[in-house]
């Protein structure tokens, strides 16, 4: 298993529905995308179409580093890139969890922290 | 391929416990124990990382001025080995000093009891014998296909606070005195030179500092080095670089550096291997697992997490330096300050000191740290610096060779080095820090995995994955129509 299907298959288990998408140019390349309800923030209650990206290996020991969002209009933040895909306007942003993701004991690696951590402070500032 | 084992300090601290317990109570007593080593594979050498002691339980051997073990303690030893997916290692200790040869008795029950039973983990026997001084000596049984051949190591290393390398001296004869050396071998002493003289030694980044790290250890008379940078001259870098001059502009810099280093070694019988290409290129890898020591002059993440890795992973202690300039909004100089890190096991990784994080390795795989765009959109984000001058790579290289020579060359009571050494040019005020890694590090919880912790991002080679006669061509080809483009362009 690669690591982007490690990834599909831990946001499984969190209940959402992911799939890979791959698109050129979008920073990344490819991702793990899926539907998201923003929980917190001035998004709060909408759903977006959100990609983790990641590369062939490395995961869970190396942190995603581009969150992909479809949709998303006037973000608080630059895109890093911007792309069409499947009748949708995809922004890149660069937002790595360098700040906790290399301390955090390896079992705690994984999708679920990342989206309890990382993808809700997202949302609090795009 | 040539042969070689490593053993952690603890690992060894707590065979040395068991092994010369009695000979430290004043009883000529042998002792012996099973241990589990994983392999490490260069391209020319396999290491067997010892990473776990199995102590004998009672009545699992004999003591009768010599030792015998209980077929059970093997089978036990064995088991263990295969469900640990490691090789097994027998360990015994003799009554003299230095590298030690087997007796009969010794060939009977390391070829003849033990190497076939531990055929099922997969791996070769490795038998280590200790001497009295501590003193390590190894080989492999290797089946032939007919019989269990014994296949010495060149040297036994003992990797900690401080570097011990054990050396078969048939396999790897010390140097002679050479009047050339006189005055660095009247500095530590003959035993030590003859430790630096036969050591492998790889520098990673032959930049402005890894060029001065590798001159001074050509300099000082290491014998065999291994140099890794995928990097040609470029115009800017001739303030900095040492044997580079207009006409080396094209030139890759492993290369230019290895013909001088050729020429300036002080060693009897200098070896050097360069490779122009980045150390994730699996041949570069395999050659840095060839080295007993790595010098680590890389500013990138990448580089930098994977000779961190190495050092940890494969028992290959790794001394990385570095230049920080911070300068003012209006330009001018506010501080530089430049850091030597020594890592590996039972010091702080590279990581947790904050030199990189791994969401940075990933930024440099998918290119963003080479996008400019990315770079000028995206603010806080760690680059590897332009700003640097010549005598701050000298002095950050100096330091790093010194910390080489405080591993390699220190005596019992000598302090031990930490793990960072920091300048801050301003104040002009040194640290020395011992901090240790954080308590998830998953880099050092990794020490002596070797060949089983495969690192995720290395590549195949490409066509300049080492220093061929055919690249030495076109570099000499460069380096002669480069300046005389120049030359015409002026006239014109």
């Amino acid at each position: 298993m690669n690591s982007i299907e490690q990834i599909c298959v831990e946001l499984a288990e969190l209940g959402l529905v992911p799939k890979v998408l791959k698109i050129e140019g979008l920073g990344g390349g490819q991702a793990a995308a899926f539907n998201y309800q923003v929980k917190t923030g001035r998004h709060k209650g909408q759903t977006f179409s959100v990609g983790i990206a990641f590369q062939e290996a490395g995961y869970p020991e190396y942190a995603p580093h581009f969150i992909w969002v479809a949709g998303l209009t006037e973000p608080s933040q630059p895109a890093h890139s911007t792309a069409a895909c499947e009748h949708e306007s995809w922004q890149a942003f660069s937002v790595p969890p360098n700040d906790f993701w290399d301390r955090l004991p390896s079992a705690e690696k994984n999708m679920k922290t990342y989206m309890r951590r990382h993808m809700q402070r997202f949302w609090d500032q795009v | 391929m040539n042969y070689d084992a490593a053993i952690t300090e603890p690992i060894h601290r707590e065979a040395c416990d068991h092994l010369l317990q009695h000979v430290r109570a004043g009883t000529r007593q042998e002792d012996l124990c099973f241990g589990l080593w994983r392999p490490s594979t260069g391209n020319e050498r396999q290491s067997a990382l010892i990473f776990e002691i199995i102590l004998p339980e009672k009545d699992d051997r004999a003591l009768h001025e010599n030792a015998s073990f209980e077929p059970a303690y093997l089978t036990r030893a064995v088991k263990l080995a295969v469900s640990r997916k490691a090789g097994l290692a027998f360990m015994h200790n003799h009554f003299s000093e230095g590298w030690q040869d087997l007796s009969d008795l010794d060939v009977i029950a390391e070829r003849d009891r033990i190497s076939a039973p531990a055929r099922a983990t997969g791996l070769p026997l490795v038998g280590l014998t200790l001497g009295t001084d501590g003193a390590w000596s190894a080989r492999f049984w290797i089946w032939n296909g007919q019989r269990f051949e014994r296949n010495w190591c060149a040297k036994v290393r003992v990797v900690g606070k401080r570097l011990r390398i054990f050396y078969n001296e048939e396999l790897m004869p010390p140097p002679q005195r050479r009047e050339i050396l006189r005055r660095t071998v009247d500095t530590w002493g003959e035993s030590r030179q003859r430790d630096i003289a036969r050591m492998r030694v790889g520098v990673v980044g032959a930049g402005s500092v890894g060029c001065m790290v590798a001159e001074s250890l050509a300099r000082m008379g290491v014998g065999n080095m291994v140099l890794i940078d995928p990097d040609r001259v470029e115009i800017h870098n001739l303030d900095r670089l040492l044997y580079a001059k207009v006409s080396s502009v094209g030139e890759y810099k492993a290369s230019l550096a290895a013909r001088h280093l050729k020429r300036n070694a002080t060693a009897e019988a200098f070896k050097l291997d360069a490779y122009p290409c980045p150390i994730q290129e699996k041949r570069a890898y395999r050659a840095a697992l060839d080295c007993d020591v790595l010098f680590s002059a890389v500013d990138r993440p990448l580089p930098k997490d994977l000779v961190n890795q190495i050092a940890y992973s494969h028992c290959i202690p790794v001394i990385s330096g570095g230049v920080r300039i911070e300068s003012k909004p209006t330009g001018p100089l506010a501080n530089a300050l430049w850091s030597v890190n020594l890592v590996g096991p039972g010091r702080r990784c590279l990581r947790c000191d904050g030199q990189y994080a791994s969401g940075e390795v990933v930024m440099e795989l998918d290119g963003s740290l080479d996008d400019p765009a990315y770079i000028r959109g995206v603010g806080g984000v760690r680059t590897p610096a332009n700003q640097n001058v010549f005598p701050f790579s000298a002095n950050v290289a100096s330091f790093m060779v010194i910390e080489f020579a405080r591993l390699v060359v220190a005596e019992e009571w000598w302090p031990q080095p930490g793990s960072k050494l920091e300048y801050s040019m301003i104040p002009a005020r040194f640290h020395y820090r011992r901090e240790h890694c954080s308590e998830h590090c998953t880099i050092s919880a990794k020490t002596a995995f070797g060949d089983h912790h495969e690192y995720p991002f290395l590549v195949e080679g490409t066509k300049n994955g080492q220093f061929s006669l055919n690249t030495r061509v076109k570099d000499l080809l460069r380096s002669w129509i480069a300046p005389l483009l120049r030359t015409l362009r002026l006239t014109r």
